[in-house]
């Protein structure tokens, strides 16, 4: 890496970070894009952009990506994705999870349930989506899936039935491409008790 | 700086990374300034951007960039890392003027500075510890990789792109991306940030361009 360390009249001086190598290259009127004081005859730097927002082709920022970050839900995603029953109809465990599946959700969704089918207990259709029922006496509500626009998966973990859980609730949302390793280790850890 | 046997050494060793650490964001925040500017406002100013550019002159680029009207991608780390508030220490914008000072005071040869002027330097300054406060409060942007683009390819409605990512000690390992757009220049340093790509020329050079390209490189 070379950096700039002096404006001369046969071009920009660079200087080795790390050593002492010196390199000539550009020109002063380059940094005319930067300074007002260095603009010099008629340089002309507007048709180079100062500022790129290229995406990935999954919609994530460069810096997104490279940080990891979930990617947005795409518009031609959210839109036709059926994530509700439909009218006069209810969920059943099959539709909820291909309306997952349509979401992009399949994978955070079936991870989450399938730590909890690991652990004894099952998967019953609600009005809302999908509740996990079990517990000391296999008969209470541990955990409800809900789907809802955008798409986003909503997994509500029932805190005073699971092990050591505490009191009230817990709601964790999930957008596509998000993983749910976090909400599966703590499932784990809380249906293995102390 | 680690490598560096004795006192003298050592805290010339200081000055240098705090020196590069300076030019380097200063780089960076001219670049972030300039990207955002709108049209009624103008570039910064920047005194004494002449010549052979001093650790002043890019210290000053630093003040210069962060104090601009307008936002910009690196402005509030920028500022959290040289402003000091009530809430915010800033202690990185107080230890690089205090390096600058110490090497206005010592010169560009202090390897005579002697073991024991050194070594009160050493407790009066603790260059070290202000080192690490300028990397710890400057992080934010530090964590921003430099990337180079090596070659973009459109395929069958697939776009390719090939970045080095310049991260770490070791020769970067290119990295094939598919992107949506394609990046406007190639074998030309970009800081990946989150608002978007700044591009560094013309204050960073990474690569020798090939032939045919804007830029020559004359001496090596």
């Amino acid at each position: 890496m070379y950096l700039l360390d002096g404006i001369k009249d046969e071009g920009l001086r660079y200087k080795g970070a790390l050593d002492n190598n010196v390199r000539v290259s550009g020109d002063a009127s380059d940094l005319a894009r930067w300074l007002a004081n260095r603009h010099v005859g008629d340089a002309d730097t507007s048709s180079t952009p100062l500022l790129e927002e290229i995406r990935t082709v999954d919609g994530r920022s460069l810096y997104g990506y490279l940080r990891n970050d979930p990617p947005p839900a795409r518009l031609d995603e959210a839109l036709p994705v059926e994530v509700t029953p439909p009218e006069s109809a209810v969920w059943t465990v099959t539709s909820f999870e291909q309306a997952c599946n349509n979401g992009g959700l399949g994978a955070a969704y079936r991870d989450v349930l399938y730590a909890f089918l690991a652990e004894g207990c099952r998967a019953e259709a609600s009005l809302q989506g999908v509740e996990v029922i079990g517990g000391p006496d296999h008969n209470r509500t541990l955990a409800a899936f809900e789907l809802h626009g955008g798409p986003v998966l909503t997994c509500t973990l029932q805190l005073e039935v699971l092990k050591d859980g505490g009191g009230g609730t817990k709601s964790v949302f999930f957008v596509p491409g998000q993983t749910a390793d976090d909400l599966v280790s703590e499932i784990r850890s809380l249906l293995a008790g102390p | 700086m680690v490598r560096s046997e004795g006192r003298p050494e050592r805290l010339e060793a200081c000055l240098k990374a705090a020196e590069v650490l300076t030019r380097y964001i200063a780089i960076a925040s001219l670049a972030s300034a300039a990207s955002t500017r709108p049209e009624c406002d103008d570039l910064p100013v920047v005194e004494g951007f002449n010549d052979n550019l001093s650790f002043g002159s890019f210290e000053l680029s630093i003040r210069k960039s962060l104090s601009v009207k307008w936002d910009h991608p690196l402005r509030d780390d920028l500022r959290a890392a040289m402003r000091q508030t009530k809430r915010n220490p800033g202690k990185a914008g107080a230890h690089l003027q205090s390096f600058l000072e110490l090497r206005n005071d010592l010169g560009h040869s202090i390897t005579h500075v002697d073991e024991i002027k050194a070594s009160k330097l050493f407790e009066e300054v603790d260059p070290i510890g202000r080192l690490i406060d300028c990397l710890d409060g400057f992080a934010p942007i530090l964590s921003c990789p430099p990337a180079v683009v090596l070659k973009q390819e459109y395929r069958r409605g697939r776009l390719t792109a090939r970045f080095n990512f310049h991260v770490g000690e070791g020769e970067p390992i290119p990295r094939a991306i598919e992107l949506q757009d394609p990046v406007f220049e190639w074998e030309c340093p970009y800081l990946c940030t989150a608002r978007g790509l700044l591009p560094l020329m013309p204050g960073i050079a990474l690569l020798a361009r090939r032939p045919g390209r804007a830029a020559r490189i004359v001496s090596a």
